[in-house]
C-alpha cells in the first residue's frame, strides 16, 4: 500500500516545494558486544525503518518515550551517526553521496540544540568563542567582523553585547540555552534539530525559549526537527507529529489530528498519561509495564505486549503503515482499521 | 466528626547554608502542615527551596546547611535539634522517603530480596521466612510484575519504573506515618509516571499515610495532591486546596506559572506567556517581595516591603500586597 509521507504543503511537483528533508526506511542497529574478543552477541535496533518528510519552514516533532529511537534518528539525519541502511535526503540529495567538502557544508546548514545547557557548553570558553566558533570554522567572518556578528546573534536570542566576554557559569539555565541557540544559528542553518531543547528548563523559562524558537523560525524561515518526550511542548511547537515506539513510527499526522483524533492505541495511551492540570480530570494509567528493551523488541506489533487490545495474532504479524485518514499515517491495527490484519498477512506472504 | 490529626507541622522554618561568599538563606519562614491521610504538594521551580524544605524535615541537609530557626513537629514531637540517633530512628520507622533517582538509593550489590528483608528486620523482630513472605507481599502491593522472580534481581536488572516500585515497597515496609516523595516520577517515562501516581493514590487510600509530595510539575500536583503549597525563591507564596489554587490562583506568581504552561495553549499560531526575567540569586534577594522584579503588577510597596502571607477566602492564603489593598481583582487581567 502506497503511503504519502508528504505534508499538505509538499504535494506539488514544483521543485521549490520539495521537502527540505526526506527520510526513507532509516535503520540504525548498534551491535551489543561482550567478552574479551568483543564478539557481537546481538543488536539494539534503535531505529528500525523510519520514514518521514519535513517541509521547508515547518516543524516536525519526533515524540516518544525512552528507547523509542527519537534521538538516534536526529543524529542520523545530521550524519553524526552512520545509518545501517536507508536514506536521508537533504534538499533532494542523498547524504551518503556527499563529498567531504559537501559534508562540511551540511554541518553549516544543519545544526543541533542540545538538552542540557550545562554540559553542552565548554566552561572554559567565553560566549564569543562558543558562538563564534562555527563562524570561524566555516570561514564565514574575519576576526574584525566576528565581534559584531556574535553580538548581533546574542541580541537575536535575547542576550546582549555585554555578555560577549562572560563564561557559561555566569548564566542561568535559560540564558545558557539562549547561547546554545545563538551557537546553532551562527552558521545560518536551514535545519535545526532541537533535541529535548527545553526539557531541562523550568516551565516559566521554557515558555521564553519556546517563544524565541518560534520567532526565529518566522524570521529566518528555519525548519525544525523537534525531538522531545513532552507532549505539551509538542502541541505548542509542531506542525506535524511523528509518534515513535521502539524504533518505529506508529503514527504521523498534523498536530491537531494527533491530539484531537489519535488513531493508534499507543498514541492514545501516551496522550492520556500526561497529567492533566485540572484536578477534576483524573489521569489514569492505561498501560501496564515499561517500554521493552530495543535490544529484544517484541515480535509482530512491537506494542502488543502493552496494548490493551492485543490479540494472539498481534504477536505474529507486523502492522503495515497505512494512510488511515487523508495525511494521517498509522501502523494499521485491527482496533481501528478493520482489514489491518489481512493487510499484515498479505505483507508477510508477499515477502 | 473525627478531629483532624496533624502529622507534620512546620512553622517558620529557616534553612541557611554556609558558602565561601557568606551565609545564604534557601528557605525563609516556611509554614505548612499535613494531616493524616492527606497529600500535600510542595511545588516550585528550581531555587524555590522545595527540596531543601523536604531535606530539612528529614534532617538530611548537607553539612554546610542548618536549620537557623523555626519548628518541625512530627506527631507532636519537635524534630529540630533532635540528636541524629533519634532522628535516624524516626526516619527509619515513622517517616519514609522516596527520591527522584532510585538507582542511587538502591544498593547495587544486593538483590531486591536482601534489601527488602533488611528494611523489614531493622525495625521489627521478624523471622527470615516471615520477612521474605512479607517482602513478596510488598512487591505485589506495589504491583511489581512477576514479584517472585524480581526478588532475585539486582537493581541494574530492573527498569526505572521497577526500581521506583522497589523504593516504594521499601518505604512501605516500615508502615510509615509520613512519606516524603521528592520528584519521584520526574525521571520516569510518562506512561510509567501515570502508573506510579496511580499506585501512590491507591496505597494512600488503603494505608492513610500522609504524603508530602515535592514536585515542579503542576500536572502531577493536580493528580495527586489534596492541598498545595506554592514556593518561590525560598518562600511560600500561596497555599490552599489543589482545586482552588489551580482553578483560581490568587497569587500573581501562581497565576503566571499556570499561564506559562505550554499545554494550555494549543495550535501553532498561539504564543505562550512566559514569566520574564529569572529567579533571583540567593546572594541578591530583592528587599521587598521576591517576585516583584518579575511581577507585572508590582508597585512601590512591593519593592520596599515583603508582604506577609495574607488569608484570602476560606483556608487559603497568598503572599501579595494586592490582597492588602483589595486590588487583586485587577491583577487577573
Amino acid at each position: 500500500m502506497a503511503v504519502t509521507l508528504d505534508g499538505p504543503a509538499a504535494n506539488g511537483s514544483d521543485a521549490a516545494e520539495r521537502p527540505l528533508l526526506e527520510v526513507r526506511d532509516l535503520v540504525k542497529h548498534f551491535p551489543i558486544r561482550r567478552g574479551l574478543l568483543q564478539k557481537t552477541i546481538g543488536h539494539v535496533r534503535a531505529v528500525d525503518g523510519v520514514s518521514f518528510d519535513v517541509a521547508r519552514g515547518s516543524t516536525l516533532a519526533l515524540v516518544g518515550e525512552s528507547g523509542c529511537g527519537k534521538t538516534t534518528t536526529g543524529r542520523l539525519i545530521l550524519r553524526l551517526l552512520e545509518p545501517t541502511s536507508g536514506s536521508v535526503r537533504f534538499e533532494g540529495r542523498e547524504l551518503q553521496s556527499y563529498s567531504a567538502a559537501e559534508l562540511r557544508q551540511l554541518r553549516r546548514r544543519a545544526q543541533i540544540i542540545f538538552q542540557d545547557p550545562f554540559s553542552s557548553l565548554d566552561p572554559r570558553m567565553s560566549t564569543i568563542d562558543i558562538v563564534g566558533e562555527g563562524l570561524e570554522i566555516h570561514g564565514l567572518v574575519d576576526r574584525h567582523e566576528r565581534v559584531d556578528r556574535v553580538a548581533g546573534l546574542l541580541e537575536q536570542v535575547g542576550l546582549s553585547r555585554n555578555d560577549l566576554r562572560k563564561f557559561p557559569h555566569q548564566f542561568s539555565g535559560g540564558q545558557r540555552q539562549r547561547i546554545g541557540i545563538a551557537r546553532a544559528l551562527a552558521t545560518g542553518p536551514d535545519l535545526v534539530v532541537c533535541d529535548e531543547a527545553v526539557s531541562a528548563l523550568d516551565v516559566s523559562i521554557q515558555a521564553q525559549i519556546l517563544n524565541l524558537l518560534k520567532d526565529l523560525q518566522a524570521d529566518l524561515g528555519l525548519t525544525y526537527l523537534f525531538i522531545t518526550h513532552d507532549l505539551n511542548v509538542v502541541r505548542y511547537t509542531a506542525d506535524r507529529v511523528a509518534v515513535m515506539y521502539l524504533g518505529q513510527i506508529v503514527e504521523l499526522a498534523a498536530t491537531e489530528a494527533i491530539f484531537e483524533a489519535p488513531q493508534h492505541p499507543y498514541t492514545k495511551a501516551l496522550l492520556s498519561a500526561v497529567p492533566s492540570i485540572d484536578p477534576d480530570e483524573r489521569t489514569e494509567a492505561h498501560l501496564q509495564g515499561d517500554v521493552p528493551s530495543p535490544a529484544r523488541p517484541p515480535s509482530g506489533c512491537r506494542f502488543h505486549t502493552r496494548c490493551p487490545h492485543a490479540t494472539a495474532e498481534c504477536a505474529t504479524y507486523e502492522p503495515v503503515l497505512t494512510e488511515v485518514l487523508p495525511g494521517h499515517i498509522a501502523q494499521a491495527c485491527p482496533c481501528f482499521v478493520p482489514d489491518a490484519m489481512a493487510a499484515a498477512r498479505k505483507a508477510v506472504s508477499a515477502a | 466528626m473525627q478531629v483532624p490529626e496533624v502529622v507534620l507541622d512546620v512553622r517558620d522554618l529557616r534553612t541557611r547554608f554556609a558558602t565561601r561568599l557568606g551565609d545564604v538563606e534557601a528557605v525563609s519562614d516556611v509554614s505548612f502542615h499535613i494531616e493524616r491521610g492527606e497529600t500535600v504538594a510542595l511545588v516550585g521551580e528550581s531555587g524555590s527551596g522545595k527540596s531543601v524544605t523536604a531535606l530539612s524535615i528529614l534532617g538530611l541537609l548537607e553539612s554546610t546547611g542548618r536549620i537557623a530557626a523555626g519548628s518541625i513537629e512530627f506527631n507532636g514531637r519537635q524534630l529540630v535539634g533532635l540528636p541524629e540517633r533519634q532522628l535516624r530512628a524516626i526516619r527509619g520507622r515513622e517517616i519514609a522517603m522516596i527520591f527522584q533517582d532510585p538507582a542511587t538509593c538502591l544498593d547495587p550489590v544486593y538483590t531486591v530480596e536482601n534489601q527488602l528483608v533488611e528494611a523489614l528486620s531493622i525495625h521489627q523482630r521478624i523471622s527470615a521466612s516471615a520477612a521474605r513472605a512479607r517482602a513478596v507481599e510488598l512487591l505485589k502491593l506495589v504491583r511489581m510484575p512477576d514479584p517472585e522472580a524480581r526478588m532475585k534481581s539486582y537493581q541494574h536488572q530492573l527498569s526505572g519504573g521497577q526500581r521506583q516500585r522497589v523504593m516504594i515497597a521499601m518505604a512501605l515496609a516500615m508502615d510509615p506515618q509520613l512519606l516524603i516523595a521528592d520528584e519521584p516520577t520526574t525521571a520516569l517515562d510518562v506512561t510509567v509516571q501515570a502508573q506510579i501516581l496511580d499506585l501512590l493514590r491507591g496505597l494512600q487510600e488503603r494505608t492513610g499515610t500522609a504524603i508530602l509530595f515535592v514536585t515542579h510539575d503542576l500536572g502531577v500536583v493536580a493528580q495527586v495532591a489534596d492541598r498545595v503549597v506554592v514556593m518561590y525563591a525560598g518562600r511560600v507564596v500561596e497555599e490552599g486546596s489543589v482545586r482552588a489554587v489551580l482553578k483560581d490562583p490568587r497569587n500573581p506568581y501562581t497565576q503566571a506559572l499556570l499561564e506559562s504552561m505550554p499545554g494550555r495553549v494549543a495550535g501553532t499560531g498561539a504564543r505562550l506567556t512566559p514569566i520574564e526575567g529569572v529567579v533571583p540569586n540567593l546572594f541578591a534577594m530583592p528587599a521587598g517581595c521576591r517576585y516583584a522584579p518579575r511581577c507585572p503588577h508590582a508597585f512601590d510597596r512591593c519593592r520596599e516591603e515583603s508582604p506577609p502571607l495574607l488569608p484570602v477566602s476560606g483556608s487559603r492564603s497568598s503572599r501579595c500586597w494586592l490582597h492588602d489593598s483589595g486590588q487583586l481583582a485587577g491583577a487577573r487581567s
